[in-house]
């Protein structure tokens, strides 16, 4: 058989069996699309769902057809060339790069306040932040806000101008498509994204030149008490997260909220930047908390900042700034109960047929006759460049007291890493005064430097344990938690985690504490926050007390017969000394004794808690769904799910959060003024009209002067920048791209003809041949 | 010998012209079908009175209906004009941004489906606009344009006037992908 031959018959069959599977591919791909299709369903199905598969299959014939004869032409006219339209998905940075092309406006945060009720054993926060548009033009704006991990956002109020407008809960991409519109009719609308759950963005559309901008959301969350103490962080600073390009690129995190992008050149010659600089010290941030703890006190204290603290009654206390301070650091407040017993708690609240229950209970101090169990740790230490400085510092003093107090049948192992990684030893060794030594010397010549990559030295560290199943096995992370594949990082501590457990400790003023928590839950440990030197021996000595001890295993909730409820966290994590556990539940008429059991070494435990007695209180709901949320977020990283069962959380999620109005990864707060924007060729700034406030607003932080609120010096550089006199702007045109609109599929279907012809031709062509 | 590879050949240009035919033919079907279903699933928006996409893979939403009373034809507003979105119907241009005015609302889709009545519009005729605020709104045609490229100036508007922009390719009857539009401009009736 000629070469020449064999080839093209291999061709043939390649070409017949890509095809195949392409047709394949598209039938078991669009058998998903086929089944949303609830009205097409009723319709149109098997002829729709035939002529997409069909479609499909038809499109990578061609593709091969082609590539084999490399024809090109009328038959690519499959859908017109795509124009920079802008497409939904990419919006954020989208829509910022264009605008960069025009006139570009920077906008300054005047004044940052927050109020903080503390009522049980949660928290409601309000923030309220004032911005200008300091630019010429018309402008969007967008801002970071960092909160809490398990806060509950569900507020939204904006006075933009004279215009007041609240935000409602919606579907994240009906949200954004709601939003989008507004935007391009004009109108005044936010919007508020879940980018994280620790980092939310806030859009705000059509801030006018000089015009002042009030923001306030408001969120829930849930207060625990830790070895007794009951801590109250408000984030101030957030580092700058490598995997949210568009906003590391546009936005300045924390104080100035609104970027300071791109400055033109004719705006660079009016303003100099000086200025700029000079009002970003107009950013005073004042904290005013409500302390409503509903117990004695027995210490009360402000971590970083100094504090005013009045006392109105036992347990009820206000906490003020005694003047503005910068959000250079966090604000983090601690206090102590004076009877111990307080820390037991039931709160509760009834919304629609429910009733949400939040328990919190300590778990009995059981480490005083104990002997401590074997132990295996494995210490995970970051030296990566964004750590050094007084992060590594630290943790190399946490790292040396972490190591003198191994006892001496205790086994362990440092494993380091930046971009690479090494370790102390190749498998853990046993702690002798020799070893130990040798190991301090080790860590205090540790500096750090270069990038990060968590992934194979956390790989190597669960793999790393040698003992049997008695001994306890614990890992113990020291990082700022500066990292990109969070995903990747999660899957893989649930699959390697087996009978060891993760400790992460997170250092520095601003450490990613959203991965370091999920982190030690998934890895079934637990974190903690280390923000400042002085704390450092108290925090640590602290975490190794409790993790020596035997922790209650198997942990298990039995509610009252009759009594169906949703319970979360599901399963229940072990517990440790010190470290209280807190139980959200949600069911019907909520009555009768529920027990929770566990293990403390081979002794059992057991707690009763009467369900009835739960005081009320409002935003034990929203705790609860928030709980709910996490949860299905939790199991969506560690279970691994497929397609569809990813397709059946995220519902459930969507609902959870439409239901409670929460913002989550799927829902926004969108909001829209339904009046547009002022009219042409009124001056702004000018107006002597007193806006009156909605109801239940707070005139404090909406109502105010603009003259008094807008710094002189600001308000100078306005002048010089004619911002009042900007009606002249309208006039301009702009270009409006229009997309390419012919399909051309007469032409497409006459070249198809063609080659029909051609074909047929060639083959009677060759019959007749033969015939002969 | 050579009759077997022509053989394979003509297979394949025959298989290819079929192939063809199928594929281009899916354009009007799929254009058709995708109408008449948008049209169902439009309706059941606004009975729900939110904004829903027609299906849940896609990636664009229906945000309003076009209707031309002296033909009798309607077509369903989708929020996007990418080439998956207009494939299916016709779709509003996102605008660029501007400063405080309403700015027209331009509508694009192609000349040889959804667009293919813009040649019997004419300076005069009726088009009313439903969008998703359930406002049905008319519009009469003030004036016909060429333009040489794709773009077209836009300048803000001082009046409150609403000003409804639909655009396809020129010429009507070509089978070349072009630069050239027609854009039928039409101004809110009171």
């Amino acid at each position: 058989m000629p070469l020449g031959l064999f080839k093209e018959y291999i061709m043939l069959i390649s070409f017949i069996l890509l095809s195949l599977s392409l047709i394949l591919f598209g039938i078991i791909k669009r058998s998903e699309f086929y089944e949303h299709q609830i009205i097409l369903k009723q319709l149109f199905s098997p002829l729709f769902a035939a002529l997409v598969v069909l479609k499909n299959g038809l499109v990578g014939l061609t593709l091969i057809g082609l590539l084999i004869f490399s024809i090109s032409g009328p038959l690519r006219a499959e859908t017109s060339p795509k124009q920079p339209s802008i497409n939904l998905e990419d919006v954020e940075s989208g829509q910022l790069l264009m605008r960069s092309g025009n006139e570009l406006s920077s906008a300054i945060l005047l004044s940052t306040d927050i109020k903080i009720a503390v009522a049980g054993s949660s928290s409601r926060t309000i923030v309220s932040q004032r911005f200008i548009n300091t630019g010429k033009t018309w402008a969007e704006g967008v801002y970071v806000f960092p909160i809490g991990k398990d806060a509950a956002v569900d507020t939204l109020k904006l006075r933009i101008g004279e215009r007041f407008i609240e935000g409602i809960i919606k579907e994240k991409l009906e949200a954004r498509v709601i939003y989008e519109e507004a935007k391009a009719e004009g109108k005044k609308a936010s919007l508020i994204e879940q980018q994280k759950p620790n980092l939310f963005t806030n859009k705000i559309a059509n801030i006018g030149p000089g015009e002042v901008v009030v923001v306030q959301i408001e969120f829930q969350s849930k207060l625990l008490p830790k070895d007794g103490s009951w801590e109250l962080r408000v984030p101030l600073v957030s580092a700058p997260r490598f995997d949210l390009p568009t906003i590391e690129e546009n936005i300045k995190f924390g104080n100035a909220g609104f970027s300071a992008a791109k400055i033109n050149s004719d705006y660079n010659e009016n303003i100099d930047v000086k200025v700029l600089e000079e009002a970003e010290l107009f950013n005073p941030v004042e904290i005013s908390i409500d302390l409503n703890t509903g117990f004695e006190l027995n210490s009360l204290k402000s971590a970083f900042h100094k504090v005013d603290i009045e006392k109105l009654s036992n347990g009820h206390h206000k906490i003020n700034l005694p003047g503005p301070i910068s959000s250079d650091r966090d604000f983090v407040l601690r206090w102590t109960a004076k009877d111990k017993d307080t820390q037991t708690s039931l709160f509760k609240e009834t919304k629609g047929e429910y009733d949400h229950l939040l328990l919190t209970l300590n778990p009995p101090l059981t480490n005083k006759n104990n002997h401590s169990p074997k132990r295996e740790i494995i210490f995970i230490q970051d030296i990566s460049g964004s750590m050094s400085g007084e992060p590594i510092k630290q943790s190399k003093i946490g790292l040396e007291m972490a190591i003198k107090r191994l006892k001496p049948n205790d086994k362990f192992n440092i494993v380091l890493f930046n971009d690479r990684y090494s370790s102390y030893a190749q498998t853990p060794v046993l702690a002798t005064a020799k070893e130990r030594d040798k190991a301090i010397r080790y860590v205090r010549r540790l500096s750090a430097e270069n990038g990060t990559d968590m992934y194979p030295a956390l790989s190597f560290s669960l793999n790393n344990f040698r003992s049997n199943k008695s001994v306890l096995k614990q890992l113990i992370f020291l990082t700022d938690g500066a990292v990109t594949e969070e995903t990747k990082l999660f899957s893989l501590i649930n699959s390697k985690l087996k009978t060891s457990r993760l400790f992460t400790i997170g250092i520095g003023s601003a450490p990613n504490s959203f991965f370091m928590t999920r982190a030690a839950e998934i890895g079934r440990g637990s974190h903690i926050h280390i923000g400042d030197m002085s704390e450092i021996s108290v925090r640590m000595e602290e975490l190794f007390n409790k993790i020596e001890n035997p922790a209650i295993t198997d942990l298990e909730l039995i509610l009252p017969k009759g009594f169906k409820a949703e319970v979360y966290p599901n399963p229940l994590p072990d517990l440790y000394v010190g470290d209280p556990l807190s139980i959200a539940i949600r069911g019907k008429n909520a009555s009768g004794v529920a027990q929770i059991t566990g293990n403390i070494g081979n002794q059992k435990w057991v707690a009763k808690i009467p369900l009835d007695q739960g005081a009320k209180q409002i935003g034990i709901a929203k705790l609860w769904a928030r709980e709910k949320i996490s949860n299905l977020e939790r199991n969506r990283v560690s279970l691994n799910p497929n397609e569809n069962q990813k397709a059946h959380m995220d519902s459930k999620l969507l609902q959870t959060a439409l239901n409670y109005g929460l913002v989550s990864r799927l829902s926004s707060m969108v909001a829209v003024d339904i009046t547009p924007s002022r009219p042409a060729g009124e001056e702004l700034g000018s107006t002597k009209l007193k806006a009156a406030i909605p109801d239940g607003w707070d005139p404090k932080q909406f109502d105010y002067n603009y003259n008094q609120i807008v710094p002189q010096k600001l308000q100078q550089v306005s002048s010089r920048n004619n911002w009042f006199k900007s009606a002249n702007l309208d006039q301009k045109t702009e270009m409006q791209q229009l997309p390419q609109t012919s399909l051309n599929w007469k032409a497409s279907i006459l070249f198809a003809l063609l080659s029909l012809l051609l074909g047929l031709i060639t083959l009677s062509t060759v019959g007749r041949k033969n015939n002969v | 010998m050579y009759s077997k590879l022509f053989t394979a050949l003509g297979c394949c240009l025959v298989v290819i012209g079929l192939i063809g035919i199928a594929k281009a033919s899916m354009q009007p079907i799929k254009a058709i079908i995708g109408q008449h279903y948008l049209e169902v699933a439009w309706k059941e928006s606004l009975k729900a009175n939110k904004l829903s996409r027609p299906w849940r893979s896609a990636d664009f939403y229906m945000i309003g209906e076009l209707t031309v009373p002296k033909l009798n034809i309607s077509r369903v507003i989708l929020n996007n004009a990418s080439g998956e979105a207009m494939a299916w119907g016709i779709g509003r241009v996102n605008s660029v941004q501007f400063s405080k005015n309403r700015k027209p609302i331009i509508l694009a889709g192609h000349r040889d489906s959804h667009m293919q009545f813009m040649s019997k519009l004419n300076v005069g005729d009726k088009i009313e606009l439903m969008m998703s605020d359930r406002v049905l709104k008319t519009f009469i045609i003030s004036k016909t344009d060429i333009s040489k490229k794709p773009e077209l100036a836009i300048s803000a508007q001082n009046t409150d006037n609403e000003i409804l922009i639909l655009t396809t390719c020129w010429p009507f009857n070509s089978q070349k992908p072009g630069s050239e539009r027609y854009i039928v401009t039409a101004e809110k009736a009171y």
